[in-house]
């Protein structure tokens, strides 16, 4: 059996459970100038190139995060050119509408908060995101490199400026 | 908008997982066959380029001497740059394989990422200040010996360059600059105007 079979099924392993996070930290971050097939394939690359010097040094969703995210600021950064993100289609953002009736209200909220999300600088918008993916402060604090209390901080003076820039 | 509120329906958001799970064995056997790489190693294989072409200039240099006629410390000029430029990519090649930003904590990453660009950035410049040194000394050789048009070609080339490798310099600068900033910002930890009391258990 080749080398890279192992490889590969621990790779689909790793992708398959961690899809759902890799797939909203590139939400997160696409851009007009950085489409979420462009973001998610390079995460997946460099999750493969990774994954054989991660020596459980850290739990592997930080991990997954950290690398997701690192890529995507990198990825942003090179290609700057619109500082807004703009989902062209938004049925396609949300997996399991609960109500038929109020998916459009719920999609249009979700999309204002992501655009205004897309609008905080990279490490800000890191917080906010693993916040509102349910992480703990810890996790938050190892992934991003901050003490937990400047997390907590931050996440204060996050959720204040959005809700003024929703005003 | 209640943030707190859309916190219980984020998860919602997402590509369909199908197209995902499809996406990942596609990846998965691009990968195993090494169809793919990531955007450090195309940079790194930019640098080896640099080396490649720096480490050709020696072997050039002769031809200025035997076939264009400049004087022999000039060629021998040209080809040092040449070696000088080749040591400094390789050495830059090196610095990026050897590091694995991608999987460190955020701040970490950026420190290193600002490591690189100002790498990227040396470069260019010891690139313009020892080629414009180079160029000049061909020009002014040139004109002695009365080639106008290898010397209209130097001159294009010499601005052209010069335009171009200052251009890139500014933009590292300001993206640097940048990320320096934002370091700045997310490192320096603020205690005063915060309802959250120092020493709360933040779960």
């Amino acid at each position: 059996m080749r080398k890279t079979d192992g490889k590969e099924s621990r790779f689909l392993e790793l992708t398959d459970r961690y899809k759902d996070v890799i797939g909203r930290v590139c939400c997160t971050y696409m851009s007009a100038s950085a489409s979420f097939d462009d973001l998610y394939q390079e995460v997946l690359i460099n999750i493969w190139q990774g994954m054989d010097s991660f020596r459980g040094e850290a739990k592997i969703s930080t991990w997954i995060y950290r690398t997701a995210i690192n890529t995507c600021i990198t990825w942003h950064r090179k290609n700057k050119k619109h500082s807004s993100s703009n989902i062209s289609r938004i049925e396609d953002l949300v997996n399991d509408p609960i109500d038929p009736a109020a998916d459009n209200t719920l999609a249009e909220q979700l999309q204002y908060l992501r655009n205004l999300i897309s609008q905080l600088g990279a490490i800000d918008r890191a917080i906010v995101t693993m916040w509102l993916d349910e992480c703990p402060y810890d996790e938050i604090a190892a992934v991003t490199g901050l003490s937990q209390t400047n997390v907590g901080v931050r996440l204060h003076r996050i959720k204040q400026r959005l809700a003024q820039m929703s005003e | 908008m209640d943030i707190e509120q859309l916190r219980s329906t984020w998860r919602q958001m997402g590509p369909r997982i199908d197209n995902l799970e499809r996406e990942n064995r596609r990846m998965a056997e691009r990968l195993a066959a090494g169809k793919a790489t990531t955007a450090q190693r195309r940079l790194a294989k930019t640098a080896l380029r640099g080396v490649f072409f720096g480490l050709l200039l020696p072997l050039l240099a002769p031809l200025l001497y035997f076939y264009l006629g400049f004087q022999p410390w000039i060629a021998a000029l040209y080809g040092f740059f040449g070696i000088i430029m080749g040591v400094a990519n390789l050495l830059f090649y090196k610095s990026i394989v050897k590091s694995d930003y991608m999987s460190l904590p955020l701040v970490n990453a950026m420190l290193s990422a600002v490591k690189i660009r100002a790498n990227l950035r040396n470069i260019r410049i010891l690139g313009i200040c020892l080629g414009c040194g180079i160029i000049s000394s061909l020009i002014f050789d040139t004109i002695e010996r009365y080639e106008m048009s290898i010397l209209a070609g130097m001159i294009i080339g010499f601005v052209g360059g010069l335009i171009i490798g200052l251009k890139k310099w500014r933009e590292q600068s300001a993206l640097s600059k940048a990320i320096i900033q934002e370091l700045r910002a997310a490192l320096h930890e603020s205690d005063s105007d915060c309802d959250i009391p120092v020493g709360t258990n933040l779960k």
